[in-house]
């Protein structure tokens, strides 16, 4: 679905919903299914994230792998979610029965057979799903993520960049084949709601990956793998100022940019979700503190404004439509915690002997 | 009260750390004040017979009400002035070492610097603040008289009688490049003197280099491991903190590793120690036997550090990767 489209859908759904009355307008039901309350209240640049974990396992076959995982997809489709993540690999790992490599890896182009399936659940409930399966090109292997869009198709690939050892060397991991590591310079996806990145796995022990998806302008990435990460993922999130939905063996995360778990999966419910506001920055306690009471008497609640403890991390998000938070920043010269650190280091450069 | 009994059982490599929090004492009228003020809350450690004694950033002049210029105030890194001499005393006197966070004046220039103390009160080594704020570089915006010199990009590090150790000062945090240069020089010990406390920041600076951080601060004391978890914090009711640490330790992968360690605790014992950290697939090993070293045991079973891990990963990554 383009932009133009979203926006429709987004647009009718608000129209449908005012036309229920506005005694209801304003309750929060979440899984309110397709009436379109919770589209109805979402800001220009909110989406709703959405990861799935994939505690449960081991499964016998693939069969039941997807259909453990389809039904928690089922489970969360009431929330109206834009993006979904799912683990690294979702369909085969620790999965019992054992397949050739050259058996499960899956065109990157044309969708196969457990592409198709998650294509078609995201076509149905219009939303982007991220599916991450063994893929083949050019006659090599990768351990990638699949962008599926709004209307099933392909929107962009990522090849793990940090396999480990095991799954390169052939035979160690996979049968009959190894996996080829991707390129480090991929490229971040455009979504209708922001731009995204996807990293896998092991990339969580080194930083480049992370780094060039922050370079391109990644507001989101989405963390497919077999182990969940802990601290590391958070310190990537505020590092590069991106959310992070982390799909994985173990649990399912929303990290904010501040770097603080928005949403964790628990014991009973496999996943984890969040509507996140992209028009959201990151600023310092310094100097942004001394000009929080002028900030807040002129514009009240149409910003959202969360000192994070001692963390020395203010984020600063518009709940109002018509504000940009850069523009707010400008008219108080509030720096951004990067564009601070950028001038900083100016200035220092500038006054270091040598 | 004899200082000078050292403690027994302690194993090789065990460090005795101490950080005082200057918390509640400010802000004070004179310098006089505070170092008294820091001196009486120093003497809450000295039953542990600490190694080493952090101390707060510019601890002669942060939230100190009389102003003073640069050059009144700014001491000689090489023969100690009034406060480091102060501290250079209590240094001496109980056989530690001590960070002297004090601006230091060298060929004409000003730094906002850390002076380490030695056992016997004697300057060890100087650190000069590598990321001071613009508003303490450009003269006469924060400071009465000047400004600071921002120090080199690569910090030094210096070799104590425990272990190497180096240091950084407060918006230092905010930045990770002057971290690793310390991790790359042999840090295993960074020494924090701080205003903020840079809460979760120091953690990650502890687990992305794997050492430990010793930080005191104007509002917090604490003493962060390898991994980043706080194994001692100060609370309302003491502003200090002070603990012992093992540099007899190792930053591990898990995977796959974690399928020997049964084995190796079978065959160690209580002797020695893993802590294995899931979310994050790490662990670490460390020795509580005088006799026994980390070392020995990943090489007996061929298991390799974190650090030698990734290393080997990525270079079978570049030799599969295309182009």
């Amino acid at each position: 679905m383009s932009n133009k489209e979203n926006a429709s859908r987004r647009e009718f759904l608000k129209q449908s919903s005012l036309g229920l009355g506005a005694g209801i307008t304003g309750v929060s039901l979440p899984g309110s299914g397709k009436d379109g309350l919770a589209e109805n209240k979402k800001l220009p640049r909110e989406a709703t994230v959405v990861s799935i974990d994939l505690l449960g396992w081991p499964d016998k076959t693939t069969e039941i792998r997807l259909k453990r995982m389809f039904d928690r997809m089922d489970d969360i489709a009431g929330l109206q979610p834009d993006i979904i993540c799912l683990a690294e690999l979702f369909d085969t790992m620790w999965v019992s029965e054992q397949r050739d490599i050259a058996d499960i890896a899956e065109d990157e182009k044309v969708p196969g057979p457990v592409t198709s399936r998650v294509a078609e659940f995201a076509r149905k409930h219009s939303c982007y799903v991220v599916c991450p399966v063994l893929t083949k090109k050019d006659g090599r292997y990768y351990n990638s993520s699949l962008l599926i869009d709004r209307k099933g198709n392909i929107a962009g690939v990522y090849h793990k960049i940090h396999p480990t050892k095991t799954e390169i060397l052939s035979d160690q991991a996979f049968k009959g084949g190894g996996v080829t590591p991707g390129a480090l310079n991929q490229p971040v996806v455009k979504t209708d709601f922001g731009k995204v990145g996807m990293q896998i796995c092991y990339d969580a022990n080194w930083a480049d990956g992370w780094e060039n998806l922050r370079r391109q302008g990644a507001e989101l990435v989405l963390f497919s793998s077999a182990f969940p990460g802990g601290r590391m993922l958070n310190y990537y999130a505020l590092r590069n100022n991106c959310y992070i939905a982390s799909s994985t063996g173990q649990d399912a995360r929303i990290i904010d940019i501040s770097g603080n778990n928005l949403d964790v999966s628990s014991e009973f419910v496999r996943y984890a979700w969040r509507t996140v506001n992209l028009e959201k920055v990151n600023v310092t306690t310094w100097p942004t503190r001394d000009r929080l009471p002028e900030v807040f008497g002129k514009y009240k609640d149409r910003l959202g404004i969360k000192v994070w403890g001692n963390t020395g991390v203010i984020t600063i998000e518009s709940r109002d439509p018509e504000l940009k938070v850069a523009s707010v920043l400008k008219e108080f010269e509030i720096p951004t915690y990067a564009e601070l650190l950028e001038k900083e280091t100016e200035v220092q450069n500038q006054y270091r002997p040598g | 009260m004899d200082y000078n009994i050292k403690k027994t059982n302690r194993l090789p490599r065990e460090v005795w750390a101490a950080a005082i929090s200057i918390k509640g004492l400010w802000p004070v009228d004179t310098i006089e004040r505070r170092m008294k003020d820091l001196l009486a809350r120093m003497e809450n450690v000295f039953a542990f017979e600490p190694d080493v004694i952090v101390i707060p950033e510019t601890i002669q002049t942060s939230w100190v009400k009389e102003t003073k210029s640069l050059e009144e105030i700014a001491e000689d890194e090489k023969t100690p002035g009034p406060v480091t001499s102060m501290l250079a005393e209590v240094a001496k006197r109980q056989q530690c070492y001590i960070t002297a966070p004090v601006i230091t004046k060298k060929d004409g220039r000003y730094y906002n610097s850390s002076i380490l103390l030695d056992r016997k009160g004697k300057i060890a080594g100087v650190f000069h603040k590598v990321r001071p704020t613009a508003t303490e570089i450009v003269p006469h915006k924060y400071y009465k008289g000047g400004g600071i010199t921002p120090g080199a990009l690569r910090p030094p590090v210096f070799k104590t009688d425990f272990g190497t150790v180096g240091m950084q000062i407060c918006a230092d945090a905010s930045w990770t490049e002057n971290w690793r240069s310390l991790k790359n020089d042999g840090a295993e010990m960074v020494l924090f003197p701080s205003q903020g406390p840079y809460s979760n920041t120091l953690s990650d600076h502890a687990w992305l280099n794997h050492y430990y951080i010793v930080s005191a601060t104007g509002e917090d004391a604490r003493i962060l491991d390898i991994t980043g978890d706080v194994i001692a914090s100060d609370g309302e009711f003491a502003r200090w903190v002070c603990a012992p640490l093992n540099l007899e330790k190792e930053f591990l992968h898990i995977w796959p590793q974690t399928l020997k360690f049964k084995d190796i605790q079978k065959k160690y014992g209580a002797k020695i120690r893993f802590k294995v950290y899931h979310p994050e697939n790490w662990a670490t090993l460390e020795s509580l036997d005088p006799e026994i070293k980390v070392r020995d045991i990943l090489k007996e079973y061929d298991l390799p550090t974190y650090d030698e891990q990734l290393a080997e990963s990525t270079e079978v990554q570049n030799k599969h990767r295309l182009g």
